[in-house]
C-alpha cells in the first residue's frame, strides 16, 4: 500500500513541476497558465516529492526509502512524460 | 571557448558510447537480468519443486544429508541465497579415505532431498557473463569489463555536459519525428533514471576495485591472499583428534538469526564429527545492504559461541554496501522490480545511443544507397548486439527445455547454444540489407521470447495457466515476463517495418516481406 501511495504521490510531484512549465501547458491541459498559478505548482510539485521522500524514509527505513523513492520517482517522471507526449501528440 | 568545450565533450560522448556500447549493452541486459537469477535457476530447474522456506530447518536437514554423504569429510559448507534461494549448495571437502573421484557438490532442494534436477548454469551463467564474459580468461575478462565501465562514466559525464537542456527538456519525448526522437528517447532514458545509471557504474567499477588497483593493497600486504586472509578472515580446519558428536545445527542457526535479527545464508562445519569441530554461521546474502557478511563461530561438540566476527571499519563498510547497492541482494518485491526496471532503461540508453550515431550519419550520406563502410559496420553491429543478445538469452531458455534432459556437458550446450543464437544474428544482419535485417531480427526476438512460455507447457507440467492454478509466482512471472518482452519486441519490429516501408515502396520497392525465423 505505502509502495502505491509513494508512487502516486511521486507523479503528482513530476505532473505538477511539469504543470509548471510554460511550454507544457498548452499540451497538458490547453491553455496557459497564469504566472503565479505555474508558480504555486512548481513549489506544491516539489513539496509533493519532499514529503514522499520523508513518508519513504519514515516507513521503510532510510537507506531502503532512499532507494525506493529514487526508483519511484524515475518511474513517476516516466509516466508524466508519457502523459505528456499523450496528450501533445493528439493536439498537434 | 564555451562552445569549444560543449563541442569536445560531444565528441568524446560519441566516440566513447559507440566503440564500447555493444559491448555496454551485453554487460545491461545481463546484469538487468540478474536481478532476478534465483528465479531464472528456479525456472531452468524445473524438477525442484520445494524451495528453501524455513532457514534452521532447512540447513539442519542438510547437515543431516551431508551427515549420511560426506561421513568422512574435514569441512561441511551449505550456502543458501537467502529468502528467495531456489535451492541449497553444498560443498565438502572429502577425509583422506574417499576415492578421488567422489563428488564434493550437491543441491538440496527444501525438502532437504538432493535436488534431481537437469544440469544447468541457470540464472548464475548470465550473471558471470556481466562481468566474466565467457570462453575467454576471468582476469582479461574484467579488464575488459572495466575498461568498458570507464567509457561509460565518461561518457554519462560528457553526455550531461553535451546535452545543453536537461532542465528544459526534462519531460520531452516526442515521437514520430526521426531524428529528434530517438535524442529524445535516449535523453530521456538517461536523464530521468540519472541516479541509477550513474550508482550502477559507479559501483560496478567499486566491485572490482581490488582487481583494477592492486596498488594499495600491493604497498601494505607480502601478497594479495594475504591482504584477504586478513579483511575476510577464513578460519580452516585443524587437525582431527578424536571424536565427537556434531553438536544439532538448527539451534544454533537460530540464535544466529536472533542474534543479527536477520537470516542466515551459510553454515561452515569444520572437522564435523570431531572434537575440534567448529560451526561458523554467516548472515544471508539478502540480510542487509553490505555484502560482507557477519559471522558467529560456536564449538561443534558444546554448540558454545566462541568468537563473533564482524566487519566494520568505515572503508570495508562502504565497499560492501557499495557492491551491495549494486547487487541489490537485500531489496525485495517492489525494489527488485524498480532494480529491473532501471535496468532496462539502463539498456533502452545505450540501445538508443547506438542507432542514433547512424540515424544522425545516414542524413548526410553522399549516397544513401551505398553508404561507406564504417556506415555499414556500425549498423551491422547494432543489429547483432541490439537484437542479437536477447536473441540468445531467449535461445538459452529454450535450449535449457529443448535439450535432452540427461546427458553429460548439458549446461555447456545450453550456454552453446546462447552463443550460437547470438552469432547467427550477427551473420543475417551482414547477409542481409540493414532495414529487412532490422525488422526480421526483433521479429526473431519476439517470436523466440513468445515461444519460451509454449514450449514450457509443452515439456514441463508447470505452464503459466498450472503455475497461476498452484500460486506460483516465480514461475507465473518468468513466463508472463517472457510475454511482456515478446510483446515489446514485436511491437519494435513492427514499428521498424511501417517505417523502412514508407520510403522503399515509394521508390518502388516492395515492401519488407513478413518477418521470418530463419535465423532460430
Amino acid at each position: 500500500m505505502i509502495h502505491f501511495l509513494l508512487l502516486l504521490l511521486a507523479t503528482a510531484g513530476f505532473g505538477l513541476l511539469c504543470l509548471s512549465r510554460e511550454r507544457h501547458q498548452r499540451d497538458l491541459i490547453g491553455r496557459k497558465l497564469p504566472m503565479r498559478t505555474g508558480y504555486y505548482a512548481r513549489w506544491s510539485g516539489i513539496a509533493i516529492l519532499a514529503i514522499a521522500f520523508v513518508l519513504a524514509g519514515s516507513r521503510l527505513g532510510w537507506g531502503v526509502g532512499t532507494l525506493e523513492w529514487l526508483g519511484l520517482a524515475s518511474v513517476g517522471a516516466v509516466l508524466t512524460m508519457a502523459m505528456l507526449s499523450r496528450r501533445s501528440g493528439r493536439i498537434s | 571557448m564555451k562552445n569549444g568545450f560543449r563541442q569536445s565533450m560531444a565528441w568524446l560522448h560519441t566516440w566513447t558510447g559507440l566503440l564500447l556500447g555493444w559491448l555496454l549493452f551485453a554487460i545491461f541486459v545481463t546484469g538487468t537480468s540478474s536481478y532476478f537469477q534465483e528465479e531464472i535457476t528456479a525456472w531452468m530447474t524445473p524438477e525442484v519443486r520445494s524451495v528453501p522456506a524455513d532457514g534452521p530447518k532447512s540447513f539442519a536437514a542438510a547437515t543431516r544429508w551431508l551427515e549420511r554423504e560426506a561421513p568422512g569429510a574435514s569441512e561441511w559448507s551449505v550456502y543458501s541465497a537467502g529468502k528467495r534461494a531456489a535451492g541449497l549448495q553444498l560443498y565438502w571437502v572429502n577425509g583422506p579415505d574417499a576415492p578421488a573421484d567422489a563428488p564434493t557438490d550437491a543441491r538440496l532442494d527444501g525438502g532437504g532431498r538432493k535436488a534431481e534436477a537437469r544440469e544447468t548454469r541457470g540464472g548464475e551463467f548470465l550473471y558471470r557473463f556481466h562481468y566474466d564474459l565467457h570462453y575467454i580468461n576471468w582476469y582479461w575478462a574484467r579488464w575488459i569489463v572495466g575498461i568498458a565501465a570507464m567509457a561509460m562514466l565518461v561518457a554519462i559525464f560528457s553526455g550531461i555536459v553535451t546535452h545543453k537542456k536537461i532542465i528544459a527538456d526534462f519531460f520531452l519525448l516526442r515521437l514520430g519525428k526521426g531524428q529528434r526522437s530517438w535524442l529524445d528517447a535516449h535523453n530521456v532514458s538517461s536523464v530521468l533514471f540519472l541516479p541509477f545509471i550513474l550508482m550502477i557504474t559507479y559501483t560496478g567499477l567499486v566491485s572490482l576495485a581490488t582487481h583494477y588497483m592492486p596498488w594499495g593493497i600491493a604497498a601494505n600486504y607480502a601478497d594479495q591472499q594475504k591482504f584477504f586472509d586478513t579483511t575476510f578472515p577464513w578460519p580452516t580446519p585443524a587437525e582431527k583428534v578424536g571424536p565427537a558428536p556434531l553438536t544439532a545445527v538448527a539451534p544454533l542457526v537460530e540464535r544466529a538469526e536472533r542474534t543479527w535479527g536477520a537470516g542466515a545464508g551459510s553454515v561452515r562445519i569444520l572437522n564435523p564429527g570431531d572434537r575440534t569441530a567448529q560451526v561458523i554461521v554467516s548472515t544471508a546474502p539478502d540480510a542487509g545492504m553490505s555484502v560482507r557478511p557477519r559471522s558467529l563461530t560456536f564449538d561443534g561438540v558444546t554448540g558454545k559461541l566462541i568468537s563473533a566476527h564482524n566487519p566494520s571499519g568505515a572503508s570495508t563498510a562502504t565497499e560492501g554496501t557499495m557492491i551491495g547497492l549494486h547487487a541489490g541482494r537485500f531489496a525485495s518485491g517492489v525494489l527488485r522490480t524498480l532494480y529491473f526496471l532501471s535496468g532496462l532503461a539502463g539498456c533502452i540508453m545505450v540501445a538508443s545511443g547506438l542507432i542514433l550515431w547512424t540515424v544522425k550519419r545516414r542524413a548526410k550520406l553522399a549516397d544513401p544507397d551505398r553508404p561507406h563502410f564504417g556506415f555499414r559496420l556500425v549498423e551491422k553491429l547494432n543489429v547483432g548486439a541490439i537484437a542479437g543478445l536477447p536473441f540468445a538469452i531467449a535461445a538459452y531458455f529454450l535450449a535449457n527445455r529443448l535439450l535432452p534432459v540427461g546427458g553429460a556437458g548439458r549446461s555447456d550446450r545450453e550456454i552453446a547454444a546462447f552463443f550460437i543464437a547470438w552469432g547467427a544474428v550477427f551473420v543475417w544482419a551482414t547477409a542481409r540489407p540493414s532495414a529487412r535485417a532490422w525488422v526480421e531480427a526483433l521479429a526473431a526476438v519476439a517470436v523466440s521470447f513468445a515461444l519460451v512460455p509454449v514450449i514450457n507447457a509443452l515439456t514441463t507440467d508447470r505452464s503459466l495457466v498450472a503455475s497461476l492454478i498452484a500460486d506460483d509466482w516465480v514461475f507465473a512471472g518468468f513466463d508472463a515476463t517472457m510475454l511482456l518482452i515478446a510483446a515489446g519486441f514485436g511491437w519494435a519490429a513492427s514499428k521498424v517495418l511501417r517505417r523502412s516501408a514508407g520510403p522503399r515502396t515509394a521508390r518502388g520497392k516492395r515492401p519488407a516481406r513478413s518477418p521470418s525465423v530463419e535465423v532460430a
